[in-house]
């Protein structure tokens, strides 16, 4: 298995600088997502790993070796594509067998391979079935025998639950997970949705809308330590409070406005952020705690009041609105059915945080 | 320097895909066609053309009996054109918009004399233009004639005959312009309280607009240089612009002449057709179909 | 939508203009038929005049040539039409507006270029002449069906391809072409049925040696009516009829494919 660097890769559309100097690598062996929103230019990078499109500076590497103009079918690393592109005309059988039968394998070898790949996603039924009278999820796993029957060193999914149902998607992502983990081949997954790329994703990366990686590292490290509030924002949601910070004594504190201090972990670089005109804090909903009730014991207390209620079936979302005007959002775990305080809308609501469940950000 | 050459032959080898139809474009349709201009402009003496051209055949093609045979062809382009659109319409707009089954069986049915072979039509008519032919029959029974009449060598067959041949041509361009029409359109106009006269003024004829333009062009411009029909169904005296072609080329064997006629006729069939076009936008402008 | 008045109005035209349509045709068909041939009177049923037909050894050669000089047209369009339509994608320049002349510009005009062209440089009219001839029409009509068909291709099938370790010409082969296999049909039998059907070309292009089935037709008009030329017609048209509903079934199936 392979790794894959991108590095100082710089790719133009026309006018659109859609990649400037893009550096990522990606480990080899690992399930890869990368994350970002519609337009940053995953789907290029994917392209360019996959040699649709080449870089117009840069290079880009496949374990150790320059592969950045190197034509497509010379590449090891297969696609499976969006809308899976299987060939209409072929039946299930023959589109698994395509690249064996580039190769001018023998057909008792390309049998026998192929075989075991119906079997291992369950498809011998379907063998001789034409694409259009199977379903979408088969269609999805014919898609991506096709693509590692060849044993490709990387194999790149572009967006590859797009176009399933709900129920469907969350089985597919704990099949491919399972897949790769059996297979130990490198997986890239390129997607929009975060909750896809935290399920999936042993490394993940997000991508910024002008097309720079705004932060690499474990589904947990991003979500729980945001890098920006881009990265915070985009992944889960968040609060977002902001203010300058003031140390006192031993303790740091996050100015809000003349009546709001709060206080912040002393983690990270906030050194650095002492002389900064604007710092930003995140709070994830689920880390604050509502009551009608006072409780001890939290580094941090506001109020506010109800002004929406949203049930969510597992949790219920509650936007508080604050003396400030600010809104701040709280999750809440429905964990019975019928619990001890009932909060309704105008209620007045005491809200609570530690402050070590909510992360210091520069931008 | 071997893999230099390769790379070099593999991205120009595109552009050896297209020369083959290239070369026969040019060869066979270009170089032709330039032929007869060059051919208009010399004389006998030679096809030299710097030193020795003439305008000698266009002064001589442009005479009152030459004009009057391409205003002939003219008037019956038109006629053909105008007749074959109002009488092909409404079967497009039943063959798009009226019946929902069967399409593809009255496609096939609407099809199919449109690749008849000419001359197998032409011959069909015979049968019924002629002295005993199924139009004399006909009147004869119903009383309107004592003597039978020979219909054919006439004005009468001809524009017949041409109506009867480019009939199909109309058919398709105003089906598949009133197919894309979206149907929803047609709802919302009833459904805003709209009749079907004001639905089929206001909403369906503007949007075939494309389909009737190319359909009244293809059947003027083609049936302009129609040879066959004028030829076998007018008779001697009457000439039009394929047939005097014909004249020249064959029997007069004065090609420089024919040339030339060639030349004025496809100029005055451009500048008709311009006419035609702007009437058009006249037409659709008054209407306020467009601004 | 149907109109609650006259709701037969329309169906009724349509019925009399396809009798119209036919009629000549119906005629010509019944009197193939005819013992006594045309202008006679009804003679009863009989089979005679395709008999004739089948002996004649004018037609079989007129046939003859008319056949492999519509095959040979609608290889060489063809062949010529899908390397055009191929290099042209690959260039992705738009030249095909270039052929749409060769189906406006009206055959007359053509025919007697050709002829002047052909006659200038000394080139001997014959079949020859006339299958260069057809194969230029025939390349207004391959090249626009090719193009629009190749235009419907999702090029990611292409792309998905090249992905697995294709090469070109594999691609060419095993993708691209399946996928043009029912145009290629159609683009083929129209031409064949245009070359068929064409006169005027094959009267001023094909001088006094060739003789094609259509030119046969007209100098059998010229001449007086012969009754096999009807049982010929008849055979003629079936047979259009026929490739009709070929084009038909395969252009329904085109639109189905996906």
């Amino acid at each position: 298995m392979k790794s894959i660097k991108l590095e100082n890769v710089t790719k133009k559309f026309g006018s659109d600088l859609i990649l400037n100097n893009f550096n990522l690598e990606i480990p080899s062996g690992k399930f890869f997502a990368l994350l970002g929103p519609s337009g940053c230019g995953k789907t290029t990078v994917l392209r360019m790993i996959a040699g649709f499109e080449e870089p117009d500076q840069g290079t880009v590497f496949l374990g150790d070796v320059d592969i950045s103009h190197l034509p497509i079918n010379q590449r090891r690393v297969n696609t499976v594509f969006q809308n899976y592109a299987l060939f209409p005309h072929f039946d299930v059988f023959d589109n698994i067998a395509y690249s064996l039968r580039i190769k001018k394998i023998p057909s008792i070898e390309v049998n026998r391979r192929v075989e075991k790949m119906l079997k291992l996603f369950g498809l011998e039924n379907l063998k001789h079935k034409s694409v259009h009278q199977i379903s979408g999820g088969q269609q999805q796993r014919v898609a991506i025998a096709r693509a590692i029957i060849n044993e490709p060193d990387v194999l790149l999914l572009d967006e590859p639950l797009a176009a399933l149902d709900l129920r469907l998607r969350e089985r597919v992502l704990v099949e491919l997970i399972e897949l790769q983990e059996e297979l130990g081949m490198t997986f890239i997954y390129v997607t929009h949705d975060q909750t896809e790329a935290l399920t999936v994703a042993d490394q993940m990366a997000i991508m910024g809308k002008d097309g720079r990686i705004e932060q690499v590292g474990t589904p947990k490290e991003i979500y729980e330590f945001p890098k920006s509030t881009m990265v915070a924002q985009f992944v889960g949601s968040t609060n977002i409070l902001n203010g300058t910070l003031e140390l006192e004594r031993d303790n740091l504190y996050l100015r809000i406005d003349h009546a709001n201090l709060v206080l912040v972990p002393m983690t990270g670089n906030w050194k650095e952020l002492l002389d900064q005109k604007k710092v930003f804090l995140s709070i994830r909903p689920e880390k604050i705690e509502l009551s009608k009730t006072p409780l001890m014991g939290f580094s941090n207390h506001v109020i506010g009041t109800v002004s929406a209620i949203i049930y969510h079936g597992r949790s219920t979302q509650y936007n508080i609105a604050l003396a400030n005007g600010s809104v701040m959002q709280v999750f809440e775990q429905n964990e019975e059915h019928f619990p001890k305080e009932t909060i309704d809308y105008d209620d007045l609501v005491h809200i609570y945080w530690q402050k070590e469940n909510s992360v210091l950000l520069k931008k | 320097m071997f893999d230099e050459l390769k790379k070099l032959i593999k991205s120009e080898s595109y552009f050896f895909l297209i020369t083959p139809a290239f070369i026969w474009q040019v060869a066979f349709l270009v170089l032709p066609v330039l032929f007869i201009i060059i051919l208009s402009l010399s004389s006998s003496q030679g096809l030299d053309l710097v030193r020795n051209y003439t305008l000698h055949n266009f002064s001589e093609v442009m005479s009152m009996s030459h004009v009057r045979i391409v205003m002939r062809s003219i008037m019956l382009a038109s006629c053909t054109a105008i007749a074959s659109l109002l009488l092909a319409y409404p079967v497009a707009y039943f063959l798009a918009l009226y019946i929902k089954r069967y399409k593809f069986f009255f496609l096939f049915l609407l099809s199919v004399p449109f690749l008849i072979n000419v001359l197998v039509q032409v011959y069909a008519w015979f049968f019924i233009l002629e002295k005993n032919g199924l139009f004399n029959q006909v009147l004869f029974f119903l009383g309107l004639i004592k003597k039978p009449v020979n219909f054919l060598n006439s004005s009468f067959a001809v524009y017949l005959v041409m109506f009867h041949v480019y009939l199909p041509f109309m058919i398709m361009p105003l089906y598949s312009s009133l197919e894309k029409i979206d149907i929803k359109l047609i709802e919302a106009s009833y459904d805003l309280g709209s009749s079907f006269r004001k639905t089929l003024l206001h909403i369906i004829l503007p949007l075939s607009m494309p389909g009737i333009r190319v359909g009244f062009f293809l059947v003027y411009v083609v049936s302009f240089g129609e040879y066959v029909i004028p030829s076998l169904l007018g008779g001697m005296k009457l000439f039009f612009v394929g047939t005097l072609i014909s004249e020249y080329f064959f029997i007069g064997k004065d090609w420089h002449l024919g040339a030339a006629f060639i030349c004025l006729s496809w100029g005055m069939l451009f500048l008709s057709a311009m006419m035609y076009h702007w009437i058009f936008n006249k037409i659709m402008v008054q209407s306020k179909i467009i601004r | 939508m149907k109109l609650k008045i006259n709701k037969y109005l329309l169906p009724l035209y349509v019925l009399s203009f396809c009798l119209f349509l036919y009629l000549p045709i119906m005629i010509l068909m019944m009197y193939s038929f005819n013992e006594g041939g045309f202008p006679a009177e009804w003679q009863g049923l009989s089979l005679r005049w395709y008999y004739d037909l089948f002996e004649s050894v004018e037609i079989w050669r007129a046939f003859k040539n008319s056949l492999i000089v519509a095959v040979g047209s609608a290889c060489l369009s063809l062949s010529m039409g899908l390397m055009l339509v191929c290099g042209a994608k690959q260039l992705k320049k738009n030249i095909v507006f270039f052929f749409f002349s060769n189906i406006l510009i009206p055959d007359i005009v053509i025919a007697v270029g050709m002829l002047s062209l052909f006659s200038y440089f000394m080139v001997p009219l014959g079949l020859i002449t006339l299958v260069i001839g057809h194969t230029l029409l025939g390349l207004g009509f391959t090249i626009p069906v090719l193009k629009s068909r190749l235009d419907e291709l999702d090029y990611r099938l292409v792309e998905a391809s090249y992905d697995l370790g294709a090469s070109s010409l594999y691609t060419f082969r095993y993708v691209i072409l399946p996928f043009l296999y029912p145009a290629i049909v159609v683009s083929a039998l129209m031409v064949l049925i245009v070359s068929f059907d064409d006169f005027v070309i094959a009267f001023f292009c094909s001088g006094s040696s060739a003789q094609t089935l259509s030119l046969y037709v007209f100098t059998m008009i010229r001449l007086g009516i012969s009754p096999t030329v009807n049982a010929l017609s008849t055979i003629m048209l079936l047979v259009s009829s026929f490739f009709i509903l070929a084009i038909s079934i395969l252009q329904a199936r085109l639109a189905n494919y996906e």
